[in-house]
């Protein structure tokens, strides 16, 4: 097996078996050439169509995510690059990254009439299908386009809402309803919108308020973190006042010094022991907490707390929600326990999953406060 | 439009070496014309493609297997050397010993064999023709030649 040694008593023995073989060449020469001609034909239309489709579709793409008017933009956690903006008719206020589309609105719906605004990380002027009480015409926006609403209840597409005792701020958007809309002849996704729409219902004094987000389905992290800052930052009347809308959230990068700052940008936090099986108590401290955003999550029970993530492992990212829970002295120090549990959730299906090894990153207050990371092991 | 002339040279220099090999891996004539015809017209329609006559000859041997290994792998038949069948020409084949003791061979010792000892090509060579390791070709070349050898009663150590 070793040697390669051609074997010509064999050989001889096989061209003695088809050695008086002679096809006749004309036979089949011309079927030959005619059939690879035509299949030649059909090798270079088909390379040309997809050159074609290929083309065609960065076309369109440098279109839709170029220099197209319906280009996302990208925005900022920090708040220093926000802008504010208030209404003074209904005497509510946001904050929103000045890089995003703001679009105040006026609609009119049979006799009632309401005012509101959309902030949107698309340059899209934003218009209703048909007449006032239509929805939003979303269609053919970008798959990762987000869309904030705050509107007087009845204003545009929503309906009338019963009203409650004042609502409580700052807003959270964990606390947003999913909603499916379905629309004619496109049921789930209506004219584009992403669905579920988030529907958060707002009482102030009587008067009913609706904040509505949408989520394309190939949004980013960031700019679902920047919905849920721009919804936490809506006040409404005499809350404005109370609250400075400056507290929106930490600044990712600019820990006072001297403190460190950790692998995501916030300060850095000791995690003991950095790794091991479910069940496990970990205690977390780090200094340098002293943005306000830190110590208004702490002890509520509300917000993230302590929660763990292991994103985008197959269609699933992993969260275990608010595992633990942290507080932050005077001095900006954060100390905080968990306890790795066996199970998360996967948000889209919505399912139970398990806890499996490997590095699952530690979160603190926010969907994107990522602080650290602990090392989920087999035993 | 890529040049006619060449390939009908190349053509006619190389089409019965390949019906030749196709037989002795088939053990069927009008399977074996077949299958050049259909490799033939496969390197035709990629002519502007190959580059000289070496690639050009191993692409349609290479073609040429694997059309043999798909057509045997349908008729199982003949992987048991049913040559009963056959035409008049393959009955005068089928008189010889060196092809019963043949279909006696797997296909791809068949191939392994014919490829190395009736074509000449480096095991190496033949390796890349079938699409398998020069390891395995030299598994399945020493199988084949073991049994080669005691059906026709060739006795070992013939090999130059």
């Amino acid at each position: 097996v070793r040697e390669d040694v051609r074997d010509r008593e064999l050989g001889d023995l096989l061209e003695g078996a088809v050695g008086h073989l002679e096809p006749n060449p004309d036979e089949r020469l011309a079927r030959i050439r005619r059939r690879g001609a035509t299949r030649r034909a059909l090798r270079w239309t088909a390379i040309g169509t997809t050159l074609a489709m290929f083309l065609g579709g960065l076309g369109w793409s440098a279109v839709q995510f170029g220099g197209g008017r319906d280009r996302v933009v990208v925005g900022s956690l920090d708040p220093s690059t926000w802008t504010e903006y208030h209404r003074p008719v209904d005497n509510w206020s946001l904050r929103y990254p000045s890089q995003w589309n703001l679009q105040p609105y006026t609609l009119r719906c049979f006799s009632a009439g309401g005012e509101g605004a959309l902030i949107s990380n698309v340059r899209h002027h934003f218009e209703i299908v048909g007449d006032g009480c239509a929805p939003w015409d979303m269609r053919g926006l970008p798959p990762n386009l987000v869309v904030v609403e705050v509107g007087m209840s009845g204003a545009g597409p929503f309906g009338p809402f019963t009203s409650q005792p004042d609502s409580r701020f700052p807003l959270s958007l964990d606390d947003a309803k999913r909603v499916s809309d379905v629309h004619g002849e496109e049921p789930g996704e209506p004219f584009g919108a992403p669905q579920p729409r988030l529907y958060l219902p707002v009482s102030i004094q009587g008067q009913d308020y609706a904040v509505n987000s949408w989520l394309g389905r190939r949004a980013s992290r960031l700019d679902r973190e920047i919905v849920r800052r721009i919804v936490a930052s809506i006040r409404f009347g005499r809350q404005a006042q109370e609250f400075p809308p400056d507290d929106i959230g930490p600044s990712p990068g600019a820990p006072p010094a001297p403190y460190p700052t950790g692998p995501y940008g916030y300060p850095a936090i000791m995690v003991s022991p950095p790794r091991g099986p479910v069940g496990t108590r970990v205690h977390v401290e780090g200094d340098g907490f002293t943005e306000p955003f830190w110590s208004q999550q702490s002890g509520t029970g509300g917000g993230y707390q302590i929660s763990l993530e292991r994103g985008l492992s197959g269609d699933c990212d992993r969260l275990a929600f608010q595992v633990g829970t942290y507080t932050v002295n005077a001095n900006g120090h954060l100390t905080g326990d968990f306890v790795v549990p066996s199970t998360a959730r996967c948000p889209e299906p919505d399912r139970i999953v398990e806890v499996v090894p490997g590095k699952w990153t530690i979160k603190i207050a926010c969907a994107y406060c990522e602080m650290g990371d602990f090392e989920v092991t087999k035993d | 439009v890529p040049d006619g002339s060449a390939f009908e040279a190349f053509y006619r220099q190389n089409l019965t070496r390949i019906v030749r090999a196709c037989a002795l891996v088939t053990l069927d004539r009008t399977a074996a014309e077949d299958i050049a015809a259909e490799a033939f017209t496969r390197l035709w329609a990629r002519w502007d493609l190959v580059n000289g006559e070496d690639h050009a000859g191993g692409f349609v041997f290479k073609t040429a297997m694997r059309l043999c290994y798909r057509e045997m792998r349908r008729d199982r038949r003949r992987l048991a050397g049913d040559l009963d069948r056959a035409d008049a020409i393959d009955q005068a084949l089928a008189r010889q010993d060196i092809l019963s003791a043949l279909a006696e061979l797997s296909l791809r010792q068949r191939q392994a064999v014919v490829l190395r000892d009736w074509a000449g090509f480096e095991t190496a060579e033949v390796g890349r023709l079938l699409g398998m390791r020069e390891s395995t070709v030299r598994v399945h070349l020493a199988r084949a030649r073991e049994r080669l050898r005691r059906e026709l009663r060739v006795e070992e150590g013939s090999a130059s």
